[in-house]
């Protein structure tokens, strides 16, 4: 670039002036750099998530998630066995954006390598807490639910910390809460192993803390009661349906614009 | 967020008031605790009373104060948890990994009986 000068300017005073505009430049550049690093995240990041539920016979599924950021804290995947039994998992990692999505990525990878029909998902969690415990930061910890449902309706799973998933039958509400403490804390812990049946038109909702924990201006929570009053209103309807009418009222909810945190739902029903 | 200290004998109380959503002010916590250490005081009480919130990034936190310490021979324990909070700690079962108490004096005093 060539560029002539008026009588008058100093030497030291154009120095100074192209050196600003030369920091100026270096900012923005790493500015743009860093977006397009933090954009390619949050790609790895959506092609970790199910593009859509496997087909599974005797069962409609449905499930989203909105992240907070850019990148996401929340996980949740389907793991379809050979003999028409599924898997579904659903996870939350403390705190979100960037920290929070390589926690997520770990440990997706961790559970499609681990999960196998016939193989005992407490021995996958215990190893799983084990890895996550010696490869993180002490402050890091992420819940968990897994479940695998069978054909006849048995469905057998690990809740490791997470907000307890809510199966809407005939017989009223149950929430499935048995499992362990959430990964990662503690160098060895135990998980139990909970048992439950979905009965025909039965609804199964996975959801994350972020929605139950979502607040108004007036300082109130979405809740759990909220959640229970709306799937039971529209428990006759498809899950893409209810799903979308859970994050609609939690939007409606919130008033704002921006999701405070990460949310995931899932939901399941047995229509044969 | 904002963070008191207090000593009574050898046990620090760190008094919060605020919320512990994450961000420079959560970590701000940690990075106390461990000057605490620094100095050689391993036994911490957090007084929760004052703390609207804490998501996960806040339980992160304090779970790693808790690792720092014990590692170094000590230990940390909630104080003043709210019903809120409690409800985080029971649903996430972390209630099985901290010790926690009604008030700060009485957070202060299972370290002397301990």
């Amino acid at each position: 670039m060539v560029f002539e000068l008026d009588h008058g300017w100093e030497h030291e005073e154009i120095e100074f002036c192209l050196n600003t505009v030369r920091t100026a430049i270096g900012y923005r550049l790493a500015a743009e750099r860093f977006q397009s690093d933090l954009r390619q995240a949050a790609q790895i990041q959506l092609s970790l998530l199910p593009d859509s539920p496997p087909p599974i016979a005797g069962y409609q599924v449905a499930g989203k998630q909105i992240p907070a950021e850019l990148v996401g804290g929340d996980l949740y995947d389907y793991y379809p066995f050979d003999d028409g039994c599924f898997g579904v998992a659903v996870g939350d990692a403390s705190g979100h954006g960037l920290p929070a999505a390589l926690l997520v990525r770990d440990v997706v990878t961790g559970l499609r390598m681990g999960i196998e029909k016939e193989l005992k998902i407490q021995h996958v969690f215990r190893k799983l807490n084990r890895v996550i415990h010696r490869s993180n930061l002490s402050t890091r910890f992420i819940s968990l639910f897994y479940g695998e449902l069978e054909s006849n309706g048995n469905l057998f799973y690990i809740n490791a910390g997470q907000p307890p998933p809510l199966l809407f039958s005939e017989g009223g509400i149950q929430e499935l809460g048995v499992g362990g403490i959430a990964i990662g804390p503690l160098p060895e812990t135990d998980f139990k192993r909970g048992f439950a049946h979905m009965d025909h038109g039965s609804l199964l909702v996975l959801y994350t803390d972020g929605l139950i924990e979502r607040e108004n201006r007036a300082g109130d929570r979405f809740g759990i009661q909220r959640l229970k009053k709306l799937s039971l209103k529209h428990r006759g309807d498809d899950p893409d349906q209810i799903l979308d009418l859970i994050f609609d009222s939690a939007q409606k909810f919130g008033k704002v614009a921006k999701w405070e945190d990460d949310i995931t739902v899932v939901v399941i029903k047995r229509t044969l | 967020m904002k963070i008191k200290e207090e000593m009574k004998s050898d046990v620090a109380i760190l008094i919060l008031r605020g919320e512990l959503r994450g961000g420079p002010e959560t970590t701000a916590v940690h990075d106390h605790i461990k000057g605490l250490i620094a100095d050689g005081v391993t036994k911490v009480v957090v007084d929760l009373a004052k703390v609207k919130w804490l998501n996960s990034s806040g339980f992160g936190v304090l779970l790693g104060g808790l690792t720092s310490l014990r590692n170094a021979g000590g230990d940390l324990k909630l104080a003043g948890v709210t019903e809120r909070v409690e409800s985080l700690l029971m649903m996430t079962k972390l209630i099985s990994i901290f010790e926690t108490f009604e008030t700060k004096d009485r957070a202060v005093a299972s370290f002397v009986k301990g």
